[in-house]
């Protein structure tokens, strides 16, 4: 690390930690109740309590399933239809209008439908992440299939490659940095789609446990439900990221992700 | 022998006026022979190349090769274009090998034969490296051994060193012609570059900007082998500057001078 980037990863630091020494002053010198805002040292404690009680290891296994399994879901048809799309410009006029009308709707707003349909169970979830985690994929997947360079293709075909050749050999390793791309969209959005979607109704999940413990004003124990999401977020958001070096060995475009 | 009978291109225009590329183009190229093709950009030169190559249809015309016509891309035929083309994510070797991969050839016999034409081109420790990792003429010399797999009788290059800089150009010149010399290829060569189009060819065409249509043809009479010595001959001056006179006055009117005259009057 050169002297300059480890005096911004110092001050960094600082940062956060100034942040929450003015946050426990403050909920201190002016006595803020602990329901409305809790000083940094309860929410610790609350952490604490929770770690050590056990119960985030059912909730966020519970929302964990319902996130990966959407978003794999989600991400395959994303994948399958964005092939097809960018394979045949006639299909995509037929197709387009339609998936942008409904990735223009609000997808919340379908989630009570999807809790009559699918019960109050994990379906219900997995359904609504794999309608968020969907769109990302199927755009970035048409980008890229199309972004092959011309004589890549030229070369194929002086070769008298198949159509499945083509595909196999050229285009998909080249769309590959727009598949980790939308695969780094779509998974920070598909733990938000879990967890929205246990709001609307739920028997377990991290959104469940947060709604439970905001009706008994347990409000340090959500900020500590809060940082464990986000830590989770970043690990999955990591995730993609180091496969996506491995895979994507050759560099090209890896600066398409990093940014959430 | 290579035919290329009254050939016609046009390209359907996504707005306004298709563009005619090729204009009743006729062309002979015998085996074994060495054939530049010059002219400005966007006289269907590429265009011309991707015809014979089975790349594109033409409008009207015929190409024929060894008197049968070429309706799609052929084995005898190997391509390098003005890139170098290699898959980012696979070896040097894994490129090479592509063609034999595509046409699922056994990869086993022709292993060998991609190490030797590595080993040719100078690139034997460098099999296992990946493009990124090699400078643009290592690059280039990898899509030339491309190109060889399958040991075409035709090669086709797009000018295929316009990306180098002037010292690895020439380097690459003279091993082409070493290439050449050795295997009895027959190359169409396309390129911008008239001292090039000169130093390489047994026959240098010229071929005029949109729509394209061939000038003249010009016999290249500077003895074989060639080293870079050959560019300072006075044949070698008078021949460079005949085909530009040519380029520059377009369509015959041109003022030859006297050796480019005989020159003609001999082909």
């Amino acid at each position: 690390m050169s002297p300059a980037r480890r005096r911004e990863a110092v001050l960094s630091a600082l940062l956060g930690l100034a942040v929450v020494a003015v946050w426990e002053l403050v909920v201190r010198a002016f006595a803020v109740p602990a329901y409305v805002v809790p000083a940094p040292t309860a929410v610790i404690v609350a952490l604490g309590r929770g770690l050590a009680s056990g119960v985030y290891v059912t909730h966020l296994a519970y929302t964990l399933v319902e996130a990966l399994a959407g978003f794999v879901i989600g991400s395959l048809i994303g994948l399958m239809l964005g092939a097809a799309i960018a394979r045949s410009p006639g299909l995509e006029r037929v197709l387009y209008p339609y998936v942008v009308g409904f990735q223009a709707m609000p997808k919340i707003a379908i989630a009570p439908l999807l809790i009559m349909w699918l019960g109050f169970g994990i379906w219900s979830k997995v359904a609504m992440v794999a309608m968020i985690a969907f769109f990302p994929m199927l755009v970035n997947v048409i980008t890229g299939l199309r972004a092959v360079d011309r004589d890549s293709i030229d070369l194929m075909r002086s070769l008298s490659a198949s159509e499945w050749q083509v595909f196999r050999m050229v285009r998909l390793p080249y769309a590959l940095p727009y598949i980790f791309a939308a695969l780094d969209i779509a998974i920070v959005f598909s733990l938000l789609a879990a967890i929205v979607a246990e709001f609307v109704g739920s028997q377990a999940g991290m959104g469940h446990l947060i709604l439970q413990m905001n009706f008994s004003l347990d409000v340090a124990g959500v900020f500590a439900v809060l940082i464990i999401l986000s830590v989770v977020g970043v690990a999955l958001h990591l995730v993609v990221v180091k496969t996506q070096r491995r895979v994507v060995f050759w560099g090209e475009s890896n600066d398409m992700t990093g940014k959430m | 022998m290579i035919e290329v009978r009254d050939l016609n291109m046009t390209y359907p225009a996504a707005s306004g006026r298709p563009v005619r590329a090729l204009d009743g183009v006729d062309l002979e190229v015998r085996r074994g022979e060495f054939v530049s093709l010059v002219g400005p950009s966007g006289c269907g030169k590429s265009t011309l190349l991707k015809i014979i190559a089975g790349l594109f249809r033409a409008t009207s015309g015929v190409v024929s090769i060894d008197g049968r016509h070429v309706a799609g891309p052929s084995r005898d035929i190997g391509m390098v274009f003005q890139g170098p083309v290699l898959l980012p994510w696979r070896t040097v070797l894994q490129n090479v090998m592509l063609p034999v991969e595509v046409r699922r050839l056994d990869e086993v016999s022709f292993h060998e034969r991609a190490q030797a034409l590595l080993a040719t081109m100078g690139l034997e420790e460098f099999h296992d490296r990946y493009p990124y990792e090699l400078s643009g003429g290592m690059q280039q010399r990898v899509s030339i051994a491309r190109a060889l797999i399958q040991d075409p009788a035709i090669l086709l290059m797009d000018e295929p060193f316009a990306a180098l800089d002037a010292m690895t150009r020439e380097g690459m010149n003279l091993e082409l012609l070493r290439i050449w010399s050795g295997t009895g290829k027959t190359v169409i060569f396309v390129t911008h570059s008239i001292i090039e189009a000169v130093f390489l060819s047994s026959r240098v065409v010229v071929m005029s900007s949109r729509p394209g249509r061939v000038l003249d043809i010009i016999d290249v009479d500077l003895p074989m082998p060639r080293t870079l010595d050959a560019m300072g001959a006075p044949e070698f001056g008078r021949l460079a500057v005949h085909i530009r006179s040519r380029l520059e006055h377009g369509a015959g009117d041109a003022p030859a001078p006297a050796a480019a005259d005989r020159t003609e009057a001999r082909s």
